[in-house]
């Protein structure tokens, strides 16, 4: 879980890493933080800003999060906020292509930000595209860093940095290969409970 | 599918339509209501009062569905009747409304439909097909 490194009145830092491959996870993360009274206000790299409920403002039942991924920047992104907004869903957050919206839950039903199974395969599609994109270089460069690794001249402490360097990009590299293969899995999952017959 | 949708018409765009059918529910849903122009917001609402509140459609699937409809050109963006200015652009909707290619695909998914339904009422009712 993750550690309060700054905590204020007002506001509190949590560092957590999510690499956005589990993102039904960090809803759920999400969701409970602010039933706590905290709201998420700004996410960076790996971490999460929270404030605080505003005092005397109602709590709601069950505050939920939702997150939808639109890595390239479009001009409609206007229309999809106000969409949003218009059915009760407010836009938190926008970070590197992943959109954060807020639900105060409370009476009555309302609809899921993506209603039905085929858009959210599509958004699965679209995570899982822009991850491989990003792993599939990210791999071949470390391979090849390995063979420079294996033939540098450097020794003593600049050789202990550069492999202790090397193997936890290797260890993000292998979290993040794992996290992919469990969104494929799910995404394989929610297109085999509704295949066609 | 020709054998689904009734008569063949031989132009380019019926050939440039069917590549585009079957639609899933929501878009059938959200073209239907794209008819006359209409504002996201305003879609979500007509396919929740066409179906009698069954089909509740999210904005996230929204704007998926705009997005794709608007890239195949079968849904086109509607100018303003009269230019508006300052704040009351901000608060403005885009209203979207079907292009001719849109209400060809639309006309070919509710014949597709239609058939089908009519087989299955037939075969159901009288124990095989009349025609």
């Amino acid at each position: 879980m993750g550690r309060h490194s700054h905590d204020r009145d007002d506001s509190r830092t949590v560092v957590r890493l999510f690499t956005g491959l589990a993102n039904d996870e960090e809803e759920e993360w999400l969701s409970k933080t602010d039933a706590d009274g905290w709201r998420l206000a700004r996410r960076g790299w790996a971490w999460y800003v929270f404030t605080r409920r505003p005092v005397g403002e109602r709590s709601t039942e069950r505050p939920i999060y939702r997150m939808d991924f639109w890595p390239q920047s479009s001009a409609h992104m206007d229309d999809y906020i106000a969409i949003a907004r218009d059915a009760g869903w407010e836009h938190v957050v926008a970070y590197n292509g992943w959109h954060y919206f807020r639900h105060g839950g409370g009476a009555g039903e309302f609809p899921e930000v993506l209603s039905d199974r085929e858009s959210q395969v599509a958004k699965y599609r679209r995570v899982l595209r822009a991850a491989a994109a990003l792993w599939t270089p990210a791999s071949i460069i470390m391979l090849i860093n390995l063979s420079r690794l294996n033939r540098t001249a450097a020794t003593g402490l600049v050789r202990r940095v550069y492999v202790a360097g090397w193997w936890g990009s290797a260890a993000v590299l292998v979290f993040m290969g794992c996290q992919m293969i469990r969104m494929w899995v799910l995404l394989r999952r929610l297109e085999k409970r509704y295949q066609k017959l | 599918m020709a054998y689904l949708t009734g008569e063949t018409q031989s132009t380019r765009m019926s050939s440039q339509a069917e590549q585009y059918v079957p639609l899933t529910e929501s878009t059938y849903l959200i073209m239907l209501s794209l008819l006359r122009p209409m504002h996201g917001y305003g879609v979500m609402q007509e396919a929740k009062e066409l179906t009698g509140g069954v089909v509740r459609l999210g904005p996230g699937t929204m704007y998926g569905a705009l997005t794709a409809l608007q890239e195949r050109g079968m849904i086109e963006l509607v100018e303003p009747a009269e230019p508006v200015d300052g704040a009351a652009r901000g608060r403005q909707r885009k209203e979207y409304v079907l292009t001719a290619l849109g209400r060809e695909v639309l006309r070919l998914e509710q014949a597709r439909l239609q058939k089908l339904a009519d087989i299955g009422r037939e075969v159901m009712e009288h124990g095989s097909a009349q025609s």
